[in-house]
C-alpha cells in the first residue's frame, strides 16, 4: 500500500507541477521586457495590495501611521496598501476573502492549516506556484532554502512546488516554548528538589496542597494540555499524532493511554487537579496561579513574564521556574515536549490575480536579504535597536516596555522573514524565562516530531470529518474518565468507537503523506 | 421608552384584529378585488414597498444559495460551478455518530426553554400591571431589560465565574451546607443553568409586547368585573389572561418554529468535552465541523434540515391551535 504511493506519486507530482505553472510563465514571458533592477529600493510607481493575517500595532489607528510600514515602503520602493482582518477573526476574514472572489495581489496566511493544504489552492486558482518566480526574482530566499535543505522540504508541496514566502523560525529553541511551571519559592521552603518522575511530581503536588494550602495544587487550560505530551509523555503518548521510526502513530489510540488516564483521575480524585479542570482559560489560570491557589501549572516563557510581576506584587518572595516534563523513571529524557517545526506559521502567496508577479516577489524577497532580515526582526538601527559589539540590542524604550512585544512591533515583523534568536533573548525579560526554555527543551520531541505534512485535497476531503469525530471523542472519553464518569472497562468500547470513527482510514492516510514527505 | 410600549401596543392590537377577522370573513382572492383592495389603499401599499423589498432582497435571494448543500461548494468555481453530490451531506448527517445526541439535546433545551421561559415574561408583565405606582413599575421595567443590552460573551463569562467551586452560587450551596461542586462540569445541571440564565437575560425584554398588551385592555372590563365582586385575583384571571391569549398564541406559535434554533453563541462559550452528552446541540457540532473545517456545504445541509424541522413545527404549531381555540397566524 505504502510502497505503491510512494511509485506513483512522483509522477503525479510533475503532472501537477506542469498544470500548476503553466499559466505562471506565460504571465511572467510578457513581464520580462521591463525588468526591474533588483537594487533596492526599486523605482517603480505601481502598487501592491497585501492581506496580511497579522495585526496594526494599536498604538495605531492606520498601518499608514505605523513606523514599521512607513520605513519599509522606503527601503523597498515599493507601495504596498495592506488589509488586516478584524480582531482575532482571521479565518473568518480570510474565507470572506476567499469567497468573494476579489484577492489581491499577496496573501500572508497559514497555508497549512486549512484543509485541503495550498496545494488545494494552487489547484483551484487562488494562488499561483512560485517556482519560477524563485528562480528569477527571490535570490536571497532561494539562498536560504538552498543552504538548509531541511526547511527547504518543509516550505514546498509534495509535487515540489513553492507556494509562498514562508515565515521562518532561524533558530532551534525558537520551536520551543511551553512547558511545566511550578513555584520555585515553595520548593524550596518544603525542602523539595526539581520535580523530574511522576512520583517526585505526586509527592510535590501533594505537599503543596497539604502544606502549603493550594486549593488547585496543579492547573492547566485543559483544551491544548496534553498536545505537547505533558504527563502522557511519561507513558509514552501524547494527545496527538507523532511519528516513531517513520510510522504515525496517534497517542490517544495507543494502549499507554489507558496508564495516563488513570494517573490523572487518581490525582483528581485526590485534589491535586483544579476540581474546575474542565472550564479553566487563560485568564482563570493566571488568577490561580497569582493568587496562590495553583502551585503547578503548564504554560510558556511568555505565561511566565505576564504573571510573575503580579505574583511579586502579592508575595515578594516567591518565583517560578519551569521544570523539565515528567519522566516515569529516574534518569530518562522525556519522550516528548511541545515542540513545533520551523515552518509553522505559512507564509506570503502571490495570487492568481496579481498582475506583475516580479515586483511581489522582489518586494517579498526583501525580508530574506540581510538588511531585510535585520529589519525585520530589530526595526530601524538608532531607533529601535543600536548595534552594540555587532550584538543588536532593542532601545531601552522596547527593553523597558510593559509588554514587549506591543512596544516593538511598531518597528518589526515577525513574520515574511526569518525570526531571529537574538530577538527572542532580548524578549524574555526575566532570566527564569530563559531557563524554562533550556529546562524544556530537554526531550526527545524531535525524535518524533511529524514535519509540516500536507494531505492531499481527496484525502483532507476523507479525513477532516474523521479527525474531527476522533478528537471529539478522545477529548470527552478524557475528562469524563477523569472525573469518574467513564469506567476503566469501558476502555475497549472507547478504542472500538475510535475505530468506528475511523482512526485506522485517518493512520494510513497520514502515513501515505508522511511517505510522499519523505520523497520530497 | 414609552414609544416603544406605544408601537408595540399597535402591533398587538394588529395582530388580533387580523387574527379575528381571518376567522370571522374567508377572503375571496379573486383578481378583481385585489385590483379593488389596492386601489384603494394606494398609499399604504407605497408604505409596504420598502418592507417587501427587504424580504426579497434579504430573505428570499439568499434561499438560492441553498443548493450547495447538494453541491461540493468552492468559492471560485461558484454555486453553479461546484459539483453535484446529491444528498452525500446529509447522509453524512444522518450517520454520523454524535446525529442522535445532538438533534435530542437541541430538542430537550429548546423544548425546557419554552416550557420554563415562554411563560416567565408573562408572568412578569402582569405581576407590572398590577403594580399602580408608576415610577416603581418603571425602574422595575427598566432593570430587568438590562441583562438584554449586555453581550453574551459577557454574560457567559459572568456565568462561569458564578458557578466554578469557589465561585458565588457554590458559596450559596456551601453556606446551607451543601458540598461544592464546579457545576459546568455536571452534564445533569446544565440545561438549568442554560435555561435559567437565559430567562434572566430575556425576561424583561420579551415582556414588553405583553405589557403593551395590557394597556390595550378596556377598563371598563374591570369595572364591570369589580361591581360584579371580583377579586383582583379573579379579574387578572378572568379578564387580563382571556384578553392577552391572542398576543400569547401568536408568539407561542412562532416561538414553536425556532424550536431546533438553539444558539451556538451561548452553548460555545459556556460548554466543555465533559458535558457534552447534555449541552452538544446542532448548531455547536456544525459550528465544530463545518465552519472550523470551511465545509461549507455540508454546514448549509444541517442548516436546511433545520430550517426543513423548524417549518413543520410551525404548521404544526399553527394548526393545532387552530383546532383548540380558533385563533391561527394565517
Amino acid at each position: 500500500m505504502k510502497r505503491s504511493i510512494a511509485k506513483v506519486f512522483p509522477l503525479f507530482g510533475i503532472v501537477l507541477m506542469l498544470s500548476a505553472c503553466v499559466s505562471q510563465t506565460t504571465q511572467d514571458a510578457s513581464k520580462n521586457k521591463d525588468s526591474l533592477d533588483a537594487k533596492y529600493p526599486l523605482q517603480t510607481s505601481q502598487t501592491l495590495t497585501i492581506w496580511d493575517k497579522s495585526q496594526v500595532n494599536p498604538a495605531y489607528t492606520s498601518y499608514t501611521e505605523q513606523p514599521y510600514y512607513q520605513e519599509l515602503e522606503k527601503r523597498t520602493g515599493i507601495k504596498a496598501e495592506y488589509r488586516f482582518p478584524t480582531g482575532d477573526l482571521h479565518r473568518e476574514s480570510f474565507n470572506l476573502m476567499i469567497a468573494s472572489g476579489e484577492l489581491p495581489d499577496i496573501i500572508n496566511y497559514d497555508w497549512l492549516i486549512l484543509p485541503g493544504g495550498p496545494e488545494k489552492y494552487v489547484k483551484e486558482g487562488y494562488i499561483v506556484c512560485i517556482n519560477e518566480a524563485l528562480e528569477k526574482y527571490a535570490p536571497n530566499l532561494t539562498g536560504y532554502l538552498l543552504e538548509n535543505p531541511d526547511i527547504d522540504r518543509m516550505v514546498k508541496t509534495d509535487g515540489g512546488d513553492y507556494y509562498c514566502f514562508p515565515t521562518l523560525r532561524g533558530d532551534e529553541t525558537l520551536n520551543v516554548y511551553q512547558g511545566p511551571i511550578v513555584r520555585s519559592d515553595w520548593l524550596d521552603e518544603l525542602g523539595l528538589s526539581t520535580p523530574e518522575t511522576m512520583d517526585d511530581w505526586y509527592a510535590m503536588l501533594k505537599a503543596f496542597k497539604e502544606k502549603k494550602g493550594a486549593s488547585a495544587p496543579l492547573s492547566y487550560v485543559n483544551q491544548y494540555a496534553f498536545e505537547g505530551g505533558f504527563l502522557a509523555g511519561s507513558f509514552g503518548t501524547k494527545l496527538g499524532f507523532y511519528q516513531q521510526s517513520g510510522v504515525i502513530h496517534y497517542g490517544p489510540y495507543e494502549p499507554q493511554w489507558k496508564d495516563f488516564l488513570v494517573t490523572l483521575r487518581r490525582w483528581y480524585k485526590e485534589g491535586l487537579i483544579d476540581a474546575d479542570i474542565a472550564t479553566i482559560d487563560s485568564k482563570m489560570l493566571a488568577s490561580r496561579i497569582t493568587s496562590g491557589k495553583t502551585g503547578a501549572v503548564l504554560g510558556s516563557g511568555g505565561n511566565i513574564g505576564q504573571w510573575l510581576p503580579t505574583l511579586l506584587s502579592y508575595e515578594p518572595s516567591s518565583s517560578l521556574i519551569g521544570v523539565p516534563y515528567p519522566v516515569l523513571n529516574r534518569g530518562e529524557t522525556p519522550m516528548f515536549s511541545q515542540l513545533d517545526n520551523s515552518y509553522v506559521f505559512g507564509g506570503a502567496a502571490i495570487t492568481s490575480q496579481c498582475k506583475n508577479i516580479e515586483l511581489a516577489a522582489r518586494y517579498l524577497d526583501y525580508g530574506y536579504s540581510e538588511q531585510g532580515r535585520m529589519y525585520h526582526n530589530f526595526g530601524i538601527e538608532g531607533v529601535s535597536y543600536n548595534l552594540v559589539d555587532d550584538y543588536p540590542k532593542y532601545s531601552d524604550a522596547i527593553l523597558g516596555a510593559n509588554d514587549f512585544m506591543s512596544e516593538a512591533t511598531k518597528y518589526i515583523n515577525t513574520e515574511m522573514s526569518i525570526q531571529d534568536p537574538r530577538m527572542y533573548e532580548q524578549r524574555l525579560k526575566y532570566p527564569q524565562q530563559k531557563e524554562a526554555i533550556l529546562a524544556w527543551v530537554k526531550s526527545d520531541a524531535v525524535k518524533y516530531l511529524i514535519p509540516p505534512i500536507i494531505p492531499t485535497e481527496e484525502e483532507s476531503g476523507e479525513m477532516t470529518r474523521m479527525i474531527n469525530d476522533i478528537d471529539t471523542a478522545v477529548r470527552e472519553y478524557l475528562l469524563k474518565f477523569v472525573f469518574g464518569n467513564e469506567s476503566e472497562a469501558t476502555f475497549d468500547d472507547y478504542i472500538k468507537g475510535l475505530e468506528r470513527d475511523g482512526i485506522k482510514r485517518v493512520l494510513e492516510l497520514k502515513q501515505a503523506s508522511l511517505d510522499r514527505y519523505n520523497y520530497r | 421608552m414609552r414609544a416603544t410600549t406605544r408601537t408595540g401596543a399597535a402591533v398587538c392590537r394588529a395582530v388580533n384584529e387580523a387574527a379575528s377577522q381571518k376567522i370571522k370573513t374567508q377572503s375571496r382572492w379573486s383578481l378583481k378585488n385585489i385590483v379593488k383592495d389596492f386601489k384603494r389603499h394606494k398609499v399604504k401599499y407605497l408604505m409596504l414597498t420598502p418592507v417587501i423589498v427587504y424580504f426579497i432582497l434579504f430573505c428570499y435571494a439568499p434561499m438560492y444559495g441553498a443548493i450547495i448543500a447538494f453541491k461540493d461548494y468552492s468559492p471560485l468555481k461558484g454555486i453553479w460551478g461546484s459539483n453535484w453530490v446529491g444528498l452525500s451531506h446529509f447522509f453524512d448527517f444522518f450517520t454520523s455518530t454524535y446525529f442522535r445526541r445532538v438533534v435530542g439535546n437541541t430538542f430537550i433545551i429548546s423544548l425546557c426553554d419554552v416550557i420554563w421561559g415562554f411563560p416567565a415574561p408573562i408572568l412578569l408583565a402582569l405581576l407590572l400591571n398590577e403594580i399602580r405606582g408608576s415610577a416603581f413599575k418603571r425602574i422595575v421595567q427598566t432593570a430587568s431589560y438590562m441583562p438584554h443590552f449586555i453581550s453574551l460573551v459577557v454574560v457567559c463569562g459572568i456565568i462561569k465565574n458564578f458557578v466554578v467551586t469557589d465561585g458565588l452560587f457554590n458559596d450559596i450551596v456551601a453556606f446551607f451546607g451543601g458540598t461544592r461542586v464546579s457545576m459546568l462540569q455536571k452534564p445533569e445541571m446544565f440545561r438549568t443553568i442554560f435555561v435559567s440564565t437565559n430567562i434572566w437575560q430575556q425576561i424583561g425584554w420579551d415582556s414588553i409586547i405583553y405589557v403593551a398588551a395590557l394597556t390595550g385592555i378596556d377598563r371598563q372590563l374591570y369595572e364591570a368585573a369589580s361591581i360584579d365582586g371580583a377579586s383582583r385575583f379573579k379579574q387578572t384571571f378572568y379578564v387580563t389572561l382571556p384578553s392577552l391569549v391572542p398576543t400569547i398564541v401568536v408568539l407561542l406559535i412562532l416561538r414553536l418554529g425556532q424550536i431546533l434554533n438553539v444558539g451556538f453563541e451561548k452553548i460555545i462559550l459556556l460548554y466543555n468535552e465533559s458535558i457534552y452528552d447534555t449541552a452538544d446541540v446542532i448548531s455547536s457540532f456544525v459550528y465544530r465541523r463545518g465552519l472550523q473545517e470551511l465545509d461549507w456545504s455540508f454546514s448549509t445541509a444541517v442548516g436546511l434540515f433545520n430550517s426543513a424541522v423548524n417549518c413543520v413545527f410551525l404548521i404544526g404549531a399553527n394548526r393545532a391551535t387552530k383546532m383548540v381555540s380558533g385563533l391561527s397566524l394565517w
